[in-house]
C-alpha cells in the first residue's frame, strides 16, 4: 500500500535538547573566569524586532516536509481539494525581550523569549468566499552564548549561537505532538553600539528569524 | 542615541512588512486529474492487471463457478471476481471509502497478448459524511498492448483507451463534474462545469 511518510519526525527530541543546553551550560560555567565589562557593568536587559521567522512560516503554511514526501506522495484527497485556500502570509517577525549576563570580557550568556505571529486569510475553495483571517504565534525560549571579537568602550562586535526551544500555538498544519520543537539560531556577525543605553544589530539564520534583528538595550 | 533609534525603527518596520507571498487555492485541475486518475487507476486498472495477475500464475480464471480475490497492481482495493461466462468475468471491490463494480472481457490476442474490455464500471468513494465522488465509464474502456520498438527489442505495455465521468460532491451537492479521456494510455482531464 502506498503510504505517505509519517511527517512528525524531530531532528532531536526536547529531551536531547535540554541536555546539550546544560552541557554547554556547565561547561561554560566551568571553563569562563568572570569579569566585568569594560565599563563595569554586569547585565543587561534588551527589547528586540526581527525580520521573516521561515521555518514558522513555512510550518504555518505547509506543515512540516521531510525527504521522502515526494517520493510517496499520494493523490489529493477530496477534502484537501475542497477544502480552505489561504492568501498571503504575513508576519510581524520576533519580537521581545533578552537579558545578557557578561561573564567575561569575550564572552556573555544571554536569554532571549521571543514571539512572532503569522497570519494569512483563508477562503473557501469552491465559493471563493473569505473565511477570515487565521492567526497563530510561535513562542522561542532561547538561551544564547556570545563571543565577543571587540569590546571597546562603546563599541562591540559579537557572533551569537543559540539553541532553544519552540512552541507553535494555532498552526492548523501541526499536529498537537509536532508543536514543541528545538530552535537554533546563529548570528555570525552582530554589533553593539552604545554606553548604558545601547543600540545593536545582527545577521543571522535558524529557526526565530533569518536575516537581521535590531533592539535597544539597558545595561545595569 | 537618534541614529540607534532610526536603526530599530527601521528594523521593526522591515520585519512588520514580512510577507510571505505564497498563495494556494488547493482546487486545481492538476489535482483534479490526480484525484481522477488515482480513482481510476486503484478501480479499473487495478482489476484488469490483477485478472491478469491470477491468469498468469496459472489460476484456471474460466472455469465454471470461479470466484477469487486478488489484487497484483495496487493492494488499496482487492477485487473480487466472479466468471459471468466464457472470457466474461464481474469484478466487485469494497473497502471502507469505495465501492466499486466492473464487468470485464477477454478477446485473445496474438502470444497471450490478450485485449481486454471494461464495461458499466461503476464507483463510489466517500472521503467522510463531507466528500463523495462517483465514477461511471461510458461505453467501453479498452485495454489493449501498445509496442515500443528498441534497437533489439519490441515491448509492451497494457493500455486503455477510453472515458469516464467523475462528478465530485461536497456536502451532498456536486461541486466538479469531470471527463477523464484515455487515449492510448494517456489521460487527459475535461472539466465540464
Amino acid at each position: 500500500m502506498v503510504q505517505l511518510p509519517h511527517s512528525g519526525m524531530h531532528l532531536l527530541s526536547m529531551k536531547t535538547v535540554l541536555k546539550i543546553i546544560m552541557v554547554l551550560a556547565a561547561f561554560t560555567a566551568g571553563t569562563v573566569v568572570y569579569a566585568q565589562s569594560p565599563d563595569g557593568h554586569r547585565f543587561d536587559v534588551r527589547i528586540s524586532a526581527s525580520g521573516s521567522p521561515l521555518t514558522a512560516s513555512n510550518f504555518f503554511v505547509d506543515g512540516p516536509r521531510r525527504w521522502g514526501d515526494i517520493a510517496f506522495l499520494e493523490s489529493p484527497s477530496l477534502a484537501k481539494i475542497y477544502g480552505e485556500g489561504h492568501g498571503v502570509t504575513r508576519t510581524t517577525g520576533a519580537f521581545g525581550v533578552g537579558f545578557d549576563w557578561s561573564a567575561a570580557r569575550w564572552f556573555s550568556l544571554s536569554l532571549d523569549v521571543d514571539v512572532a505571529l503569522l497570519w494569512n486569510e483563508r477562503f473557501d475553495s469552491v465559493t471563493g468566499k473569505s473565511k477570515g483571517n487565521h492567526t497563530a504565534a510561535a513562542f522561542y525560549l532561547l538561551p544564547r552564548l556570545k563571543f565577543f571579537y571587540i569590546n571597546r568602550g562603546h563599541f562591540r562586535l559579537y557572533s551569537s549561537l543559540g539553541l532553544g526551544a519552540v512552541k507553535y500555538s494555532g498552526f492548523d498544519k501541526l499536529r498537537p505532538d509536532q508543536t514543541f520543537r528545538p530552535c537554533l539560531q546563529i548570528s555570525p556577525l552582530g554589533v553593539e553600539y552604545g554606553g548604558r543605553v545601547f543600540g545593536f544589530l545582527e545577521a543571522g539564520a535558524g529557526n526565530m528569524f533569518s536575516g537581521l534583528q535590531g533592539g535597544i538595550g539597558y545595561r545595569f | 542615541m537618534k541614529k540607534i533609534l532610526f536603526i530599530l525603527a527601521a528594523v521593526i518596520g522591515l520585519s512588520a512588512c514580512t510577507v510571505d507571498d505564497s498563495k494556494e487555492n488547493p482546487r486545481t485541475s492538476d489535482a483534479l486529474r490526480w484525484f481522477c486518475a488515482d480513482l481510476v487507476n486503484k478501480t479499473v486498472v487495478n482489476s484488469v492487471h490483477s485478472l491478469i495477475g491470477l491468469q498468469k500464475d496459472g489460476k484456471d480464471i474460466n472455469a465454471e463457478g470461479f470466484n477469487m480475490a486478488a489484487t497484483y497492481y495496487d493492494d488499496r482495493l482487492t477485487p473480487v471476481f466472479t466468471r459471468l461466462e466464457q472470457d466474461r468475468w464481474r469484478a466487485d471491490a469494497k473497502s471502507s471509502t469505495i465501492e466499486f463494480s466492473v464487468v470485464i472481457t477477454r478477446k485473445e490476442g496474438p502470444e497471450g497478448r490478450d485485449s481486454w474490455t471494461c464495461r458499466d464500471a461503476q464507483a463510489i468513494l466517500r472521503e467522510d459524511s463531507e466528500y463523495a465522488a462517483i465514477m461511471n465509464s461510458e461505453g467501453e474502456i479498452l485495454f489493449d498492448w501498445k509496442s515500443s520498438q528498441y534497437i533489439s527489442s519490441i515491448s509492451y505495455e497494457l493500455v486503455q483507451t477510453g472515458r469516464y465521468r467523475i462528478t465530485t460532491y461536497r456536502g451532498g451537492a456536486g461541486v466538479d463534474e469531470c471527463a477523464m479521456i484515455y487515449t492510448d494510455g494517456k489521460g487527459v482531464l475535461n472539466i465540464l462545469n
